[in-house]
């Protein structure tokens, strides 16, 4: 009896990996990005200072966006829930974010990679002077599970000053430095 | 000697070889899975270009110039940079208001195998000659090659184009690249 439970839990281990491993194999190719960016602060204030906008906003959709040259770009809806710096006009906010799908494939850049539905972001945001922003590096989102904040590269010094702390005290912290850097 | 005893002698193996992995690593290769580096096979990497993509405002000659350097730095390396292939593309254009100088895409993976790596230099940014140097556009086109390779960024040292908290660098690497490079491309044929 045993040995036939053993068994059957094989079978069915087995049949579960050949459908995750089928579902990769046939699904779109994946192009792995690395980016030089154009700003890299060594310290919190730096951030908070070279950020034109921050929010705690809610990711809403993301659309394909313009390709320039062979770079595509996907544009993503945010409702903004709490503005900590900088001035937006009202609640929607469209974030351009390099990488997304091109026909069938998607481009995904070490900035954290697409954003997922539903889920909140603390974003420190550049503005493109035409009613679009975009997100400065990889140590400006931090993915809101729960009250906690997680970032994109805990290895940096920056990220690991909010990387695994609770979005209260970090705004309060983030809103004091706003008010020192003005 | 008993399970008892053993087991937390397991669990500090365990957790020093974790923190050591992660120590001797610390985050320079581009890890693939595990401890393996994206990388391609064979070392020989056939490259086109440099090309533009978009119309670019600073010089062409900026770009193609950085490149050229790129390629004669990583070369003396274990890898083999051949002219008129298709594994590598080095690529420039205006690309917008973005966040990035340059970007390095690899694709085609199989097995940590890099089928097409590309670099792409951003005139948007880099056509600002005054806060943009040829060393700094010397030093983003080395670090985007040099990603196509399996090396990812390196942010303790000022001597390698791979540090991308800096632009000072210009097309330059340290021994440590060259280091990891051959450990990278150890089993790999020429």
């Amino acid at each position: 009896m045993k040995r036939i439970l053993v068994l059957s839990l094989a079978l069915v281990a087995g049949f579960a990996a050949a459908v995750v491993i089928g579902k990769a194999a046939s699904g779109p190719q994946v192009v792995t990005a690395k980016a030089q960016w154009v700003d890299y602060y060594r310290t919190p204030t730096g951030l908070v200072a070279g950020a034109d906008l921050i929010v705690v906003a809610k990711h809403l959709s993301a659309q394909p966006g313009r390709v320039v040259g062979s770079v595509p770009y996907t544009l993503n809806g945010f409702h903004i829930q709490e503005v900590v710096k900088g001035v937006h006009d009202g609640p929607a906010l469209l974030v351009e974010q390099t990488g997304g799908r091109a026909g069938e494939i998607i481009v995904n850049i070490d900035d954290g990679g697409p954003f997922e539905e539903g889920r909140s972001y603390l974003l420190f945001l550049k503005s493109q002077g035409n009613g679009l922003f975009y997100q400065i590096n990889h140590q400006a989102r931090y993915e809101l599970q729960g009250d906690v904040m997680v970032g994109v590269d805990p290895t940096d010094a920056v990220v690991a000053a909010f990387h695994n702390r609770e979005i209260g005290p970090a705004v309060r912290f983030l809103r004091d430095r706003a008010e020192r850097v003005k | 000697m008993t399970a008892r005893r053993l087991l937390p002698l397991a669990i500090a193996f365990l957790v020093g070889s974790s923190l050591g992995t992660g120590y001797v690593y610390a985050n320079h290769p581009w890890i693939c899975s595990g401890t393996t580096a994206y990388h391609y096979t064979p070392r020989t990497v056939g490259y086109n270009g440099p090309s533009a993509e978009t119309s670019v405002s600073r010089p062409a000659s900026a770009y193609t110039g950085a490149y050229t350097r790129s390629i004669n730095i990583w070369n003396p390396t274990v890898i083999n940079l051949t002219s008129g292939g298709t594994k590598l593309q080095l690529r420039y254009g205006a690309y917008g208001t973005n966040g990035w100088l340059g970007l390095a895409t690899i694709s085609g993976i199989s097995s940590c195998h890099i089928g097409l790596g590309k670099s792409q230099l951003n005139d948007t940014y880099l056509r600002n000659t005054g806060t943009y140097s040829q060393t700094a556009v010397d030093h983003v086109a080395c670090q985007e090659v040099g990603h196509t390779f399996g090396l990812n960024h390196n942010r303790t040292s000022s001597t390698t184009c791979m540090n991308d908290t800096i632009l000072t660098a210009g097309a330059q690497i340290n021994q440590h690249d060259r280091d990891l490079l051959s450990s990278i491309y150890a089993h790999v044929p020429n």
